[in-house]
């Protein structure tokens, strides 16, 4: 079984700083990890390779410093990873990013599965992998929570607010993965030294791949951030009801009621 | 000189960290309170491989450098000092076998420590030799095809456990190290001594009574035990201080966030307050100075370099900085901090035992002495 697995590195907090001019995030100085919901995606994809066989491939977008994502994965378990890096893919929006990991899946050949995360702790669209799969023209499935491989497709539990559905689907597909999916793995000590020591990270620029530039980075890039900021968090006051409990939730509910809360 | 760490190794420290956060953290309170370690606990140190770690691979270790077990011995330690003491001895002993063992010890004995089967000790001290290898009383003599070991030792950790012992024993006068299987005839131990912190190590003394050890099983040269002996004190002195490390930052993050949270009456935290700020930038100080010593002697370890001048003093240092920094982390919890409800309490007893284990402050203090004036 092939697997393709798409990841981003993002920064490591929800204080990030945006660029007041671009409206784009400001990552220097802020740790970097692989995205979380990524993590389940790679660790499903090793999952399936060490029950069914096969190939893992990671393949990312962004700047020399994902290497350090990129090694993370192959210490869980990839086989390969692809670091696709120039500065004409700089400024992409998803539509640009999804053609532009799309363009290397298609240099890379046949796949059965692309597995993504569900959504990117920094940007939070869920676009990538839903674009990705009409560009590759394969079924998707998004909110996995379970997947299972079936005579020849996959059969998924695709999580709903109120519950989940089961959907079918026949192979290549590509399928996004929720943090029900599984719990990833820690790398081993051994497989981070191999991850360093042993392994080679394929690095691609815009002219290994085939790429129309007007497709690519911020150029190919429909979309435009007027402005971004980050939410300010108004801090609660705390009150503290009086009387026994019974009074005190009779109290609460008045409240709540008052409030249209409840 | 460069005090960055490679990406290799910070993805090291930070697979370990997920590890004591993920494994060890939710069991810490539970391990101390009930001195009781999982039994699991050495299993899952064995898949995250976080055994025998300075091995090479063809034994079933790691092949990683002395800095990449310091790392993360010191992440293993943050949330319960005999996680950090558990992980040292299939460390430390696997390492002791690889450098000083037969080819055949090597294959018999490495694999099962490094896959977590049977739990590593070694056994020097005895109730009258301090530190002073000279006053070991515990016999081996040569009798066919094997020894015969007669002896106790004392405070030996882990071993109740099954698995190998490297004992230190008297020969022609001078001292032999051999590997000893903790469950050979003659071979017993006591009652777990009771510890003031550090619950689910354990330490016990070990009675020998006519032992018969193959002849194969003398580790390193007849009469020479006293090379792997001093070799052994600076690599466990290393991996005590790594424990000393992680309980010291342990203190000092639980004493931020409590000074971030703990509020007075007008309204604002005691960390604004200059009297905490002093003692969390003092702690902040200490921590740093330990751990760079513990860098510094580890990678001199892998520059091939001995180290018992620098172990020792990385060992002093951070041994009584792992104290101190929990004493004044105490003082930042307030009253609050003698309760059993925040993890200080525990942390400041565990930091006690690093002063006195391997070697107390004072053996360290006569190691340094001992390089400036001979």
């Amino acid at each position: 079984m092939k697997v393709v697995v798409c990841i981003k590195q993002v920064p490591d907090t929800g204080e990030v700083r945006i660029d007041p001019e671009t409206g784009n995030l400001i990552r220097e100085g802020v740790p970097s990890i692989v995205n979380p919901d990524d993590k389940h995606a790679v660790e499903e994809a090793v999952v399936l390779k060490e029950k069914y066989g096969g190939k893992v491939t990671v393949i990312t977008m962004g700047p020399r410093q994902a290497d350090a994502a990129l090694r993370e994965c192959l210490a869980m378990g990839a086989d390969e990873a692809i670091l696709l890096s120039d500065k004409a893919f700089s400024g992409a929006d998803t539509s640009a990013t999804s053609y532009t990991l799309g363009s290397a899946i298609k240099k890379l050949g046949e796949f059965d599965l692309i597995l993504c995360g569900r959504q990117a702790l920094d940007g939070n669209t869920a676009q990538v992998g839903p674009q990705l799969a009409e560009f590759l023209k394969v079924p998707q499935v998004t909110y996995a929570r379970k997947i299972e491989i079936t005579g020849g497709g996959l059969k998924v539990e695709r999580a709903l607010e109120d519950g989940y559905e089961i959907v079918e689907t026949r192979l290549p597909a590509l399928v996004t993965a929720t943090k029900d999916l599984n719990i990833p793995r820690i790398p081993p000590m051994d497989a981070i030294m191999d991850a360093y020591g042993q392994k080679e990270i394929i690095t691609w620029t815009a002219s290994d791949i085939d790429v129309d530039r007007d497709k690519i980075g911020i150029k190919g890039s429909p979309t435009r951030i007027r402005k971004a900021s980050t939410p300010v968090l108004k801090k609660g006051q705390i009150e503290i009801i009086d009387g026994t409990v019974e009074e005190a939730v009779d109290t609460l509910v008045v409240r709540l009621k008052g409030k249209q809360l409840i | 000189m460069d005090f960055k760490l490679t990406p290799e190794q910070e993805m090291i420290k930070k697979a370990a960290k997920e590890f004591a956060d993920r494994e060890i953290e939710p069991i810490a309170a539970q391990v101390e309170r009930e001195k009781n370690m999982p039994p699991d606990m050495l299993k899952k140190f064995a898949k995250a491989r976080l055994l025998g770690m300075t091995v090479p691979r063809e034994y079933g270790g790691v092949g990683s450098s002395f800095l990449n077990w310091a790392l993360a011995t010191e992440q293993i330690s943050y949330p319960a000092s005999a996680c950090g003491g558990l992980m040292a001895m299939n460390n430390t002993v696997p390492n002791m076998i690889d450098r000083y063992g037969t080819q055949e010890q090597k294959e018999k004995y490495i694999r099962p420590l490094c896959q977590g089967e049977v739990i590593a000790s070694l056994a020097f001290t005895e109730p009258a030799t301090g530190a002073d290898p000279r006053l070991i009383t515990t016999t081996a003599e040569l009798d066919g095809e094997y020894y015969r070991i007669n002896g106790t030792k004392r405070f030996i950790t882990d071993s109740p456990f099954d698995g190998p012992v490297i004992l230190f024993a008297k020969t022609n006068d001078r001292i032999s190290g051999f590997i000893v299987d903790k469950n050979s005839e003659g071979y017993t131990t006591s009652k777990p001594y009771e510890l003031m912190g550090g619950g689910g190590w354990v330490t016990a003394d070990i009675y020998l009574k006519e032992v018969r050890v193959p002849k194969d099983n003398l580790i390193g040269d007849l009469d020479n035990g006293f090379i792997i002996l001093l070799q052994w004190a600076a690599t466990s002195k290393l991996a005590l201080c790594a424990g000393s490390v992680g309980l010291a930052q342990a203190a000092l993050d639980e004493s931020v966030r409590y000074a971030k949270e703990r509020v007075l009456r007008n309204n604002r935290p005691i960390a604004a307050t200059q009297s905490i700020q002093w003692m969390l930038a003092e702690m902040a100080c200490k921590v740093e100075a330990a751990r760079y010593l513990l860098y510094w002697a580890a990678s001199l370890v892998d520059q091939g370099k001995d180290v018992m001048r620098e172990a020792a003093i990385a060992k002093l240092f951070s041994s009584r900085a792992g104290v101190e920094v929990a004493d004044m982390g105490l003082r930042v919890h307030g009253a609050y901090g003698f309760t059993t409800e925040y993890k200080i309490e525990r942390i400041y007893r565990q930091a006690k035992g690093n002063e006195v284990i391997e070697g107390t402050s004072e053996v360290q203090r006569s190691i340094v002495a001992g390089f400036l004036v001979r």
